[in-house]
């Protein structure tokens, strides 16, 4: 007679393998209206994330930059702009020359302390009567202490010492122990394990068949720096009334350079802000033409020459008016005299000549960037598009005459406002270079959204192109 | 129709159309498994709905290694007992724990087929402590060291309870027979 236990478990078993009962269909709609919250709320912690990256970062930099902007009052902004390159610099040299340190390979100590048996719910103390064997592991050495035996012939130990020194780096430390059933150990926690598992409905084999594995995170998060050198420029529009032009206004070459943090999503897509510091301005030059003995050309040649008034010099342009310190006032007016005074004197011989009075206006600024990218191609070298809006603070205004490649600040520009919006595109190329290290090339467009001025008679837009070029590190 | 993998790695990026696929697809083939573990339909659907949102939030996690009706099925049994636990916290327990040793049954050559809805019936009226040993030890594999550990029930009260559901449904499986055999 065969007899069979499991038979009555099969029965069910095959009977049930293929069973379907059709769900009623609100189920799905539920399902799908968790799944698109879900998705939502996503989306909405990763812009409160960037958000409050950006507003952190922000805060902190302005503070910074508050703290000093306060202790050096002149050269301001060319010393920002030294301090910029510095961080972005030092940083990529810092990611760049981030090695590994090698890997200690000593063993480590064993300490066995008097155990606390108070977390033992057991009434049966595992900790009885038996001995315990403790085994230390071998001890290794690192290279460079260990000194290799040197074949000499007829050598003479005159000092006692030994051809061979090794100094070992760990220790066995054994401060007090206590006698215990190793077997009876291993099931007491074992037992305590399971109990917690189930305490706490976690379940164990074979429900846990899948391999544990690191969770691969959803974002990544990348964190460097950009440096640039940039072209700016303008474009302007003003009232019938109102014209500004200079003889010659021409666009202004200098550096943009910050830190910026990339969320990236699991698609293609990712989210940028960061800070940055960037300037803007042009540069006008106006001919110190010598017409009659009390006049010369001012800097609005569109119109009559203006005579020279006491009221002091009108240098006007296209950005706005400069509004000169003392000193700089006194200054031009003496040089402008004194040209004048030469120039008479010499008009028989050199009527045309002409000297030109160089201006270059300088605005600068901290740029909060809110950028989204799409990766269009993701191989080996990724190449995107970004867009996106910052908002610009002000944070620095000078007017300097350049004369001789040498530059003296003689005021700054009026109106001009302390927070200004602007758009920004750009292509970028990354790779990665080296492990989670990952260099960026991008070729970036800015304009200005709104006038820097707040002139109701001149609106100026500043544009500017830069090559961004910097260096990220990805966590993973 | 796009092929299983393919919906498996869609669903993975969070397309919503491949995770509809896949509801449609194994739906009912898990509503009859909810059906078998709770004690009504209502809660039944209760796990179904949360059982499939766990799926589609850890989906990201199957590598492809093993059966994927494995997986997730295990994933609604686990959001089923999850479920139990929560309600009933001290569901489990038998207090008088009964050590009887499992009678072999004596082999039977009956090869009657039976309907599925009548064996979802028969487990449907097993008393709860009853019908989840069961289904765990009969229909999931598990062995009593692995369903004391699941439940948090000593291995003898798993035997004992997987005991008593067999003779209640083998005393109803004999008793349909007899009456079909009669009718005819």
């Amino acid at each position: 007679m065969k007899t069979e236990y499991h038979h009555i478990d099969n029965t069910f078993k095959e009977g049930l393998a293929n069973s379907e009962m059709t769900p009623p269909s609100y189920i799905w709609d539920s399902i799908e209206k968790q799944l698109n919250t879900n998705r939502r709320n996503r989306s909405v912690l990763v812009i409160w994330r960037g958000i409050s990256a950006a507003a952190i970062i922000g805060f902190i930099f302005l503070a910074g930059l508050f703290w000093f902007t306060h202790s050096n009052n002149n050269k301001a902004s060319l010393a920002l702009t030294n301090n910029a390159k510095k961080i972005a610099i030092s940083n990529a040299k810092k990611i760049a020359t981030n090695k590994s340190t090698p890997q200690d390979k000593t063993t480590s100590s064993i300490i066995l302390n008097n155990r606390n048996n108070n977390d033992n719910n057991d009434n049966t103390s595992p900790y009885e009567n038996d001995t315990i064997s403790i085994k230390s592991k071998e001890k290794s050495y690192a290279k460079s202490e260990y000194k290799p035996l040197i074949n000499k012939p007829n050598f003479v130990n005159t000092n006692n010492s030994t051809l061979t020194k090794i100094l070992p780096k760990s220790t066995v430390k054994i401060n007090s122990y206590t006698q215990v059933n190793a077997t009876q150990l291993f099931n007491y926690r074992n037992n305590s394990i399971s109990s917690y598992a189930v305490t706490n409905a976690l379940f164990l084999s074979p429900f846990n068949n899948i391999k544990e594995e690191k969770e691969k995170k959803s974002l990544q998060i990348a964190i460097g720096g950009q440096f640039s050198p940039s072209y700016s420029y303008r474009e302007v529009s003003s009232s019938e009334n109102y014209n500004t032009s200079a003889a010659k206004e021409s666009g202004l070459v200098s550096y943009t350079g910050g830190l910026n943090l990339n969320i990236k999503t699991p698609k293609r897509w990712s989210f940028e802000t960061g800070v940055y510091y960037a300037q803007v301005g042009q540069k006008f030059s106006n001919p110190r033409n010598e017409f009659s003995g009390l006049q010369y050309f001012s800097a609005n040649l569109s119109g009559e020459p203006e005579p020279i008034t006491n009221s002091g010099l009108n240098l006007n342009n296209s950005l706005g008016r400069i509004k000169l310190n003392n000193n700089s006032q006194k200054n031009l007016q003496d040089e402008s005299a004194n040209y004048l005074k030469l120039s008479y004197k010499t008009v028989q011989n050199s009527y045309n000549t002409t000297e030109q009075l160089t201006i270059q206006q300088e605005l600068d600024f901290i740029e909060i960037p809110l950028v989204l990218r799409y990766d269009i191609i993701n191989k080996a070298i990724i190449f995107s598009l970004a867009g996106g809006v910052s908002t610009n603070f002000l944070i620095g205004n000078n007017a300097y005459q350049v004369e001789n490649n040498s530059k003296e600040r003689i005021g700054e520009t009026e109106n001009i406002n302390n927070i200004n919006y602007s758009a920004v595109f750009g292509i970028g190329f990354r790779t990665p270079i080296w492990k989670s290290i990952e260099f960026n090339f991008e070729p970036k467009i800015r304009y200005f959204m709104n006038s820097v001025t707040n002139s109701d008679v001149n609106k100026y837009r500043p544009y500017s192109i830069g090559i961004y070029t910097g260096i990220c590190y990805r966590f993973k | 129709m796009k092929n299983l993998n393919e919906i498996i790695i869609q669903c993975q990026k969070n397309n919503p159309a491949a995770q509809k696929s896949l509801y449609q697809k194994f739906a009912p083939w898990l509503f009859s498994v909810c059906i078998q573990y709770c004690k009504d339909r209502t809660e039944a659907e209760d796990n179904l709905q949360e059982g499939f949102i766990k799926i589609f939030n850890n989906i990201h996690k199957f590598r492809f290694e093993g059966v994927f009706e494995g997986w997730i099925r295990r994933i609604m049994v686990n959001t089923i007992i999850e479920s139990f636990r929560k309600k009933n916290p001290v569901y489990f327990v038998d207090n008088i724990e009964d050590y009887n040793i499992e009678s072999p049954d004596i082999y039977n050559e009956d090869t009657t087929i039976y309907d599925p809805k009548e064996l979802h019936r028969l487990i449907e009226e097993l008393p709860p402590k009853y019908k989840l040993v069961f289904n765990l030890y009969a229909l999931e594999g598990l062995t009593h060291q692995e369903i004391s550990d699941v439940l948090g029930i000593s291995t003898g009260t798993s035997k004992s309870n997987l005991s008593r559901a067999r003779k209640i449904l083998k005393d109803k499986l004999s008793t349909k027979i007899n009456r079909e055999s009669q009718t005819a």
